[in-house]
């Protein structure tokens, strides 16, 4: 356990928009678990921080949920991108890569001089 | 707009807070069954299944701690969690929240009430012009009332210095007669510039011109409001109509605004004429001089104490010129004080009296609920120490405990207003012509909110104080000692503010102990009559019958035939013992003049008139038996004492130490008192015989010595304006109708007005003394009440604090005297601290009382003493419960309560 890393909300917010966007409807444990699974379980995601981050992102209008019964009959919450969810993930995407393409030149700095 | 969306939607996530609580719960009761069935299907045993999942969810209670949180506003939702919190908490401990309220309200209440009567009375802008630049000035002469003389205003006004534009005025009475009963009004002579000094324009018509003032033009005047509503039905063709005033034409050339305040304490002339004097600054011997009441205006840059320099300089230059017969031996002092002061009159020290006690009120009020609060944090310390180690952040528990206190604070501030309405409301009810103010005070918001502020900063700073120490406190020495020993260092404050308590409590307490003990000595005056069973009333025959410059004898006839005819029908009256008619009376305006006395032959030169002038009072023979008033020496007059016969007079006791220094009877004296008698003319001296010693009577109420005064018979003196004194044998009150209809009959162009009796009068006379002594009671009893409270906060506090160790005590073989002593000689540390530091206060602080007393002196022992030993008697009684229940603590309990 200890060495699966710990993530920022932000990030996970991203994830479960880009997870809804990929995999279409999903209920919480659902999302929780794809998240775990596309990380290679290298991500530690306590299945409970993911409410309070799910009524965010409904709050702020970028998911919707329906209960709805799952496979087995069973009622559960079901959680779908909107579309201004959809534009949401574009432009963080869109940071994230830019973001990340800074950092990543930073970091290259010193192999250069070295 | 994403931002409105997602506050709407918090906003709206605040209710239904159960329901979505639940939904909640369901939503992850459903997604553990799934994470469940998949770990079955994964080959878990179902109790292994269900472990893992419950690991991977975490903590579900932090979860939907952090759900909630991210649903409300978890500000808002906390302030409401901290109000039901708060008032759950104000139930469980009754006695602390009624305890506290109680206090605040009184305080909050009592003093807005006051603040209020000051703000009206002393602070509250006058309606005039620039208000603040208005003095009102006089020269203070001993003895004689203040008043200018015409040509020194005028001579002021001439200069342009140092005021900026000086008017004057002079308060008479007036019949109106025409339509409908002769009327008695009350009117002044003003100058022409006198409403336009003060900035106020008739409401219709227009104001008075200069030449209005003139001596000789035409006679206008203008009326006010009430008069115009009362007497013409508010009809504006009222201007240009001729009013009867003392059998003189005046032309009405406007009325007064209605909210026109005159310029003078309790007056509301109800028409204003033009003054119409010579208007020359030099002083003209032949003609008498007309004295007037001058207001000013200065210049905005001149501070008072430079224009009252430049004014007495000015005049002492002047009075060197003044023509030899009218320089004045005592010279006056010249006096320029603000407009709003002189307003304030009387009341205006013991409104500041009164403003410092309520002040003091409310301090003991703030420190007594800091202490409550004191102690309560010290009670609530285990508690906040087990709240943090549940993982309440210190900012949330003192905004928990400051939520408390302003829930607190917020019930008292409506308990206060009222409090504070009741008060008003009380204050007003006194209802009192002398103290006309009253009326115009009402619970003004700002001071409300003003004495609200106070004391919520004082409940808010000694709440939060022990919410920060409280949330601050270690966590381990909380939850290791007991409940109640912990801050054991906040002793200190708790005593300084309950010594400090008691120390204005006694401040306060002798304060009004000096004011009930002068009250007392007035009642013990004796003022010279009975007031009981007597009625009184002004009566005023018609001038035009005086009319006539070769009137001198025709003047009298008129007089003297009411009196023969109108006598003899009021005594005939049901119920009525005597009637007589009098030119003065106690407590009331008088028709008495002055009069010169001497003993030598020759009329004493000029410098001395001023000690040798006398009241000089016309009566009928049954006067003192009317009033009761004592004969001491000699006869009282009969109806031999006529024109016919020699002067004669009875003089008070006053004047017979002055003149004769005692044996005034059968001795005579020369005056120019007596008009018709064997030997006297008008306007020649003539000598009088005393034949008789009166006691003295306190014309000017209870409270102001007796002066010499001369009673002449009415028949050797008469009047056209004069009193009516009714004595009966019941109700006097229910005479008035019959009085009224009886001089009607005679005379109906007489008014017959100002009808009261004389308990009245005297009452009211001392209505201020009165207002002020139970008011100031009633805050000293409040002070001693709320110090008591405190007493009893603290010494309960420690008593229960000490439990433990005062078991340990009686265990060890303490007696209950032992222990009683114990408690009682911290009692007493604090009680003796205090109430001396409240003797040097009150000591200190006596010269502010010293003109509001009667006959006791500021530092009066008695009184001193007598309050010293109430409070302490009160302060023991509020310690001794908490005290007893100390001697009564069984060892046992008191240890187990570790």
């Amino acid at each position: 356990m200890s060495e699966k890393k710990d993530i920022r909300q932000g990030t996970l917010a991203l994830m479960i928009l880009k997870t809804l966007e990929a995999m279409g409807p999903l209920h919480a444990y659902g999302i929780a678990r794809r998240i775990e699974q596309i990380s290679g379980n290298t991500l530690a995601v306590q299945y409970g921080t993911i409410y309070p981050l799910l009524l965010k992102l409904e709050q702020e209008g970028h998911v919707a949920s329906d209960w709805t019964s799952s496979e087995n009959n069973r009622r559960a919450k079901y959680y779908r991108i909107t579309r201004s969810g959809r534009k949401q993930l574009e432009i963080e995407a869109s940071t994230w890569q830019e973001t990340n393409a800074v950092v990543a030149r930073f970091l290259s700095l010193g192999k250069e001089n070295a | 707009m994403r931002h409105l969306r997602v506050f709407v939607r918090r906003l709206t996530g605040l209710f239904g807070r159960n329901r979505r609580d639940r939904e909640l719960a369901e939503e992850i009761a459903s997604n553990l069954e799934l994470h469940i069935a998949d770990n079955l299907r994964s080959g878990m045993s179902a109790g292994e299944a269900r472990r893992q999942a419950m690991i991977k969810l975490g903590g579900v209670e932090a979860t939907k701690e952090a759900y909630r949180d991210q649903r409300g506003l978890p500000v808002f939702d906390a302030l409401l969690q901290d109000i039901r919190y708060g008032l759950r908490g104000l139930r469980r401990s009754p006695g602390f929240a009624f305890t506290a309220v109680v206090t605040l309200a009184l305080g909050i209440g009592a003093t807005t009430a006051i603040f209020s009567a000051v703000y009206a009375l002393l602070i509250h802008p006058l309606p005039y012009y620039d208000p603040d630049r208005l003095v009102w000035v006089t020269e203070e002469r001993s003895g004689a009332g203040g008043a200018v003389a015409e040509p020194d205003m005028v001579a002021w006004r001439e200069r342009g210095r140092p005021f900026e534009s000086v008017a004057a005025y002079a308060l008479d009475e007036y019949t109106l007669a025409g339509a409908g009963d002769s009327m008695r009004l009350e009117g002044a002579l003003v100058s022409a510039n006198f409403l336009s000094l003060l900035g106020v324009m008739p409401q219709i018509g227009r104001d008075l011109a200069p030449a209005d003032d003139r001596p000789g033009s035409a006679a206008v005047a203008l009326l006010s409001d009430a008069l115009w509503r009362e007497r013409f039905n508010a009809d504006p063709r009222v201007v240009g109509m001729t009013l009867n005033l003392d059998s003189a034409a005046y032309t009405v050339i406007g009325v007064l605004p209605p909210r026109f305040r005159f310029p003078e304490m309790g007056r509301a002339p109800q028409v204003l004429l033009a003054l119409r004097a010579p208007g020359s600054s030099i002083f003209n011997v032949q003609a008498p001089g007309v004295m007037l009441q001058v207001v000013a205006r200065v210049r905005p840059q001149d501070s008072l104490s430079r224009v009252q320099e430049e004014l007495q300089s000015f005049q002492e230059a002047r009075r060197r010129l003044y023509p030899a017969r009218l320089a004045r031996t005592a010279e006056g002092r010249m006096v320029v004080v603000p407009l709003q002061r002189h307003l304030a009159g009387d009341s205006r020290k013991p409104l500041i009296v009164l403003l410092t006690a309520v002040g003091l009120v409310l301090l003991i009020a703030c420190a007594n609920v800091a202490n409550l609060q004191l102690v309560r944090a010290a009670a609530r310390r285990h508690e906040a120490a087990v709240r943090g180690a549940l993982g309440g952040t210190r900012m949330r528990l003192a905004r928990q405990s400051l939520t408390e206190s302003m829930l607190l604070s917020g019930i008292a501030a409506a308990a206060g207003l009222a409090v504070g309405t009741f008060a008003i409301d009380v204050i007003r009810g006194w209802r009192s012509p002398a103290l006309p103010w009253l009326a115009s005070a009402g619970l003004d918001p700002y001071v409300f909110a003003f004495t609200m502020g106070i004391t919520i900063v004082a409940a808010v700073l000694f709440g939060a104080a022990p919410a920060i120490t409280g949330s601050r406190a270690n966590l381990m020495d909380a939850m290791k000692t007991s409940t109640l020993s912990g801050m054991r260092h906040q002793g200190p404050l708790r005593n300084t503010l309950v010594a400090g308590e008691i120390a204005l409590a006694l401040v306060l307490l002798i304060a009004s102990g000096l004011l009930v003990r002068s009250f007392l000595d007035l009642m013990r005056v004796d003022p010279g009559y009975d007031p009981k069973n007597v009625l009184t009333a002004s009566i005023q025959l018609p001038t035009e019958e005086f009319a006539g410059p070769a009137g001198v004898s025709r003047e009298y006839t008129p007089a003297l035939a009411f009196a023969s005819q109108a006598l003899p029908q009021l005594k005939a009256l049901p119920s009525v013992r005597y009637a007589a008619l009098a030119q003065r009376l106690p407590v009331q305006q008088n028709h008495s003049s002055l009069t010169l006395v001497w003993l030598g032959p020759a009329m004493p030169p000029r410098e001395a008139w001023l000690k040798l002038r006398t009241p000089l009072v016309g009566v009928t023979p049954d006067f003192f038996r009317a009033m009761s008033t004592p004969i001491v020496q000699g006869r009282t007059f009969n109806d031999d004492d006529d024109a016919r016969s020699p002067g004669v007079a009875i003089v008070n006791r006053a004047f017979a130490r002055q003149f004769f220094s005692g044996g005034a009877l059968g001795k005579q004296f020369h005056s120019m008192a007596a008009e018709l008698c064997a030997s006297c003319a008008p306007g020649k001296p003539t000598d009088l015989l005393v034949v008789g010693v009166v006691a003295d009577i306190h014309q000017q109420g209870v409270d102001r010595p007796a002066e010499p005064e001369i009673y002449v018979p009415f028949a050797q003196s008469p009047r056209g304006n004069f009193h009516v004194v009714l004595t009966s044998n019941g109700n006097p009150g229910a005479l008035s109708a019959s009085l009224r209809s009886t001089i009607f009959a005679l005379d109906h162009h007489a008014p017959v007005y100002d009808i009261a009796t004389l308990e009245q009068r005297l009452s009211e006379s001392l209505a201020q003394r009165r207002l002020t002594m139970f008011l100031l009671s009633a805050f000293a009893t409040l002070a001693l009440l709320l110090a008591a409270v405190g007493v009893y906060g603290v010494i309960s506090y420690t008593v229960v604090q000490r439990t433990q160790e005062i078991g340990i005590r009686v265990a060890m073989g303490a007696t209950q005297p032992s222990v009683l002593r114990l408690v009682v000689g911290q009692q007493a540390r604090l009680i003796l601290l205090g109430s001396a530091a409240g003797l040097a206060l009150a000591f200190a602080l006596s010269g502010v009382m010293s003109s509001l007393l009667y006959g006791v002196k500021a530092r009066d022992f008695t009184t001193f003493a007598v309050s010293w030993v109430l409070l302490i008697m009160v302060a023991l009684l509020a310690g001794a419960a908490p005290a007893l229940r100390a001697t009564r603590a069984d060892p046992c309990v008191a240890l187990r309560n570790e």
